[in-house]
Formats: structure tokens, C-alpha cells, sequence
């Protein structure tokens, strides 16, 4: 009798042990949510048990996303479109309060990044034909000529003449596409407005570029970071607080020709495509300055990425140069998991 | 106190049923893939990635076809100019993802997540 009573007693304790709970194992309050945006998927992961407020937030980032579209699209109808249109004229004229956050953080990281993050030469990506991705297949490099004629006249965010609400252009070749970080920004937005909505923990990935706060009950995010090349991930981070992970590749939008490849982020000091590395990614609590970090970075290659990252105060970085090997800061080596990279394939850079 | 062999067979019963109990239920789950997820304007669908099939997604341009095969998918055909989701090849991580952009659909692989959220 009092062996079968020491028996049920051990189990019941053994229950009572695994009933207890450690942080992260509710998965059940995760929630995604995918819309088109941005032209691309943006995601929304939340971690909260409160059904009716996550569903509030999807719907008011899905609404933010869509207007940041609109309002920021270099060419489809918009206040952004517009600007444009008018720039060529030289006279100033008025322009939507919408944007005038975008150019200002645009002027500021330009400058910070030594002119090699310009969000005021759209007309280099429409004279290479990023501009109409759906034609790529059949696109070949301009000619080098027009390639120098703009790069001697290369338009900058200095050329724009801002007073309150009112702008002007004083270069023929300005046609602003905020492409290098707009995705950035409007992630910055986002979790501004989630945070305002009360939630502490979430993720928001546009296509691919992302900010993660607080946690998943407990437990730190996870975040890959894919292959430039082959199939899943290069490297993993885990975070928690507040951070942005981004990554500029040549995989993106790209054509090749004659057997090169030309893709769509280019070097405003020679016209043509970064040519130094495959990837880079940047990672910041700020995800406007970590998205055109990660440009800014790219085209500067390996001669001056040190110091661009240096003088932007970006100290966690990967760059994978077009050998493959990973070259890397020591303040993102001390916590960045590498998957299937030899040792000898890595090279730690301090800025 | 005498503690006889019943004793200590029982209390060692106990501990090997909490050490498996420990890894039942505390472990971080497996990571291998066992869904798809397919969205397009109208709906969002979910299928096993165990049962070969070819599945017709109608979008804005037309028909988008995706075919699942021995625990992987791929978009087999799809009605854009540049085709990037047919090149994107199959998937059969858990997380990856193709996007027709032209045709508003998406492919999305499911499982149990090694990742909260993939850079690129």
C-alpha cells in the first residue's frame, strides 16, 4: 500500500515540476500578419495576448504602410511624384508636409555619408533602368558616355532649396528616390505607432529589412540573416530592446550582361554598380540610418567602408565580399552566430 | 530510516520521469518544415507540404500555379515578365518565402520556427 502511495506521490511531484513554465514558451501569443506594401511583403510579428488590440495595430501599420507608399513613391501619382515633376523648372514651389520629414532625414544621412548614400540621383537608377523592374530581363548598361556626363553633373541634396514648405532644385539632373532608405524610415514609423498602441514587443520586417523590440516573452528574437548566394542563412542574431537589422545585396534587383552582373545599387562617385561585395548588413537602433548605412557601406567598398561607417557611428557590421568570405566588426563578432563559414573565411575589421 | 531497493527503484523512476518530461514538453521545438502558406488578394490558403500537388492561385494577372513535391514547393508558373518567384527555385525551409509582386501572390514555407524573422 505505501509503496504504490510513494509511487503516485514521485509522479504528482513530477507533474507538478514540468507544470511550471519558463519564459518563451508561449508561442501562442505570437502573431504575424503579411500585406503587400512598399512593393514588397512587409510583416508584422507581435507578442501579446490581447486579440483585439494586435488586430488594431495590423490594420493601422497596414494603413501607415499604404499612405507611406503613396506619399513616397518617386513615380506613381503622389506628393513624391509631384516634387519630382516639378524639380526640372528651378522655381520654387510648395510641397506636401508628408514629405518634408523624408527629405529632411534624406539631407541629413546624404551628409553623413559623405555623399555616398544620395537619395537625389533617381536619374542615374532610370538611366541604368532600375526604375522599371519588370524589364530587367531585357536591360543592357547604358552608355559610359551618359553614365559621365550625369556623374560630372551629379545632382546632391545640396542642390535642393528648402524654406519651410517651400522647394526648389537647382540641378537639371535632380529626381529624388528615397529608395535607399525609405523602407527605413517607414519601419521607424511603424513601430513608433505600435509602441503608441501600447504594444512592447514586436517585429517589423519590409521585405526583408527589420526592427525588433522588447521580446518574446522573455526570450530574445531571433533573427536570420540569408545567404547572398546559396539557399538559408549566413548568420543569426538574437535581439532584444530595440534594434534594426538591414542588409543591402546585389540579389535584389539586378540584370546580367555579357556575363556580369549589374544591379541596382550604385556608386555615386562613378555611375556605375558597387562592385566590392555581395552583401552588407548593418545593425542600429535606428532603421532609416541602418538602411542607408547598408547602402552608403556597399558603395564605399572595401577602401572606405571603415571610415563611412566610422563617421554614420554604425559599429556593427557584416560585409560578404564577392569571394564569399565575411568581413566583420568585433562589436557584431561578439554576438552574431556564423552558420557553415570556415574560420579561416573570416576576417575581423575594427573600425 | 531504512531505504530499501523498492526505494530507491521508485526514486529513480521519478527522476527518469522528470528528466523526460524535462525534454517533452521544456526543449525548443524541432525546426523542420511541414506547411505552406499561399496568400493572394482574396485569400489566404494553407497546405501540407506531405501531399503532392499542383495548385492554380488566380491573382490580378492571371493564374500562378505552385506545386508541392516531397516536402518542398515551388511557383511552377506564374503570369509576370520577370519571373523571379518561378527562379526563386523550391523552398523547404521553414520561413522562406517567394512573392509573384506582379501577381499579388505569396508563398510562404511553415514549421516550426528556428527564426523570428528573416533578413535579406
Amino acid at each position: 500500500m505505501f509503496i504504490v502511495l510513494r509511487l503516485i506521490l514521485t509522479i504528482l511531484f513530477a507533474f507538478f515540476i514540468s507544470a511550471c513554465d519558463l519564459p518563451g514558451r508561449d508561442a501562442s501569443h505570437v502573431h504575424h500578419t503579411q500585406f503587400f506594401s512598399f512593393g514588397t511583403v512587409v510583416e508584422v510579428t507581435q507578442f501579446d495576448s490581447d486579440e483585439k488590440r494586435v488586430k488594431r495595430i495590423e490594420e493601422k501599420v497596414k494603413e501607415d504602410f499604404d499612405y507611406m507608399h503613396m506619399a513616397w513613391h518617386p513615380y506613381e501619382p503622389g506628393p513624391l511624384a509631384r516634387i519630382n515633376s516639378l524639380l526640372p523648372f528651378g522655381s520654387s514651389f510648395s510641397i506636401a508636409p508628408s514629405v518634408l520629414p523624408l527629405i529632411k532625414r534624406g539631407t541629413e544621412l546624404a551628409e553623413l555619408s559623405d555623399g555616398y548614400f544620395n537619395p537625389a540621383m533617381g536619374g542615374l537608377l532610370q538611366l541604368w533602368g532600375f526604375d522599371r523592374s519588370e524589364d530587367l530581363d531585357k536591360a543592357v548598361p547604358p552608355d559610359a558616355e551618359k553614365i559621365k556626363s550625369f556623374v560630372d553633373n551629379m545632382p546632391t541634396m545640396k542642390d535642393l532649396e528648402l524654406k519651410g514648405l517651400s522647394l526648389a532644385g537647382h540641378n537639371k539632373n535632380l529626381f529624388l528616390d528615397f529608395g535607399g532608405f525609405a523602407k527605413g524610415f517607414g519601419v521607424d514609423r511603424a513601430i513608433e505607432e505600435i509602441r503608441k498602441l501600447g504594444i512592447e514587443n514586436a517585429i517589423v520586417n519590409a521585405g526583408g529589412d527589420l526592427r525588433a523590440i522588447g521580446s518574446k516573452d522573455g526570450k530574445p528574437w531571433v533573427i536570420g540573416i540569408r545567404h547572398p548566394r546559396n539557399k538559408g542563412v549566413i548568420a543569426s542574431v538574437s535581439i532584444s530592446g530595440d534594434e534594426s537589422v538591414f542588409t543591402s545585396g546585389d540579389y535584389e534587383r539586378f540584370f546580367e550582361f555579357e556575363g556580369k552582373r549589374y544591379h541596382h545599387i550604385l556608386n555615386p562617385k562613378t555611375g556605375y554598380p558597387g562592385e566590392d561585395f555581395q552583401s552588407v548588413t548593418t545593425v542600429h537602433t535606428n532603421a532609416a540610418l541602418a538602411d542607408a548605412a547598408a547602402t552608403a557601406l556597399f558603395v564605399a567598398g572595401k577602401k572606405d567602408w571603415q571610415r563611412i561607417a566610422k563617421k554614420m557611428a554604425v559599429a556593427q557590421v557584416m560585409l560578404i565580399d564577392q569571394q564569399g568570405a565575411v568581413i566583420i566588426t568585433p562589436e557584431l563578432k561578439a554576438r552574431i552566430k556564423l552558420h557553415n563559414v570556415s574560420p579561416d573565411q573570416i576576417t575581423v575589421q575594427a573600425l | 530510516m531504512n531505504i530499501s531497493l523498492l526505494d530507491k527503484v521508485i526514486v529513480s523512476a521519478g527522476v527518469c520521469f522528470c528528466v523526460f518530461v524535462y525534454f517533452w514538453f521544456w526543449q525548443t521545438p524541432s525546426t523542420m518544415a511541414n506547411g505552406v502558406e499561399i496568400k493572394s488578394p482574396n485569400k489566404t490558403q494553407h497546405f501540407s507540404l506531405f501531399e503532392n500537388r499542383v495548385l492554380n492561385i488566380v491573382g490580378p494577372l492571371g493564374l500562378s500555379q505552385i506545386e508541392i513535391k516531397d516536402g518542398q514547393a515551388r511557383f511552377l508558373s506564374s503570369p509576370c515578365k520577370n519571373q523571379v518567384c518561378v527562379l526563386a527555385g523550391w523552398l523547404k525551409q521553414s520561413g522562406q518565402i517567394s512573392v509573384c509582386l506582379p501577381n499579388a501572390v505569396s508563398l510562404q514555407v511553415l514549421g516550426d520556427e528556428q527564426y523570428d524573422a528573416i533578413n535579406f
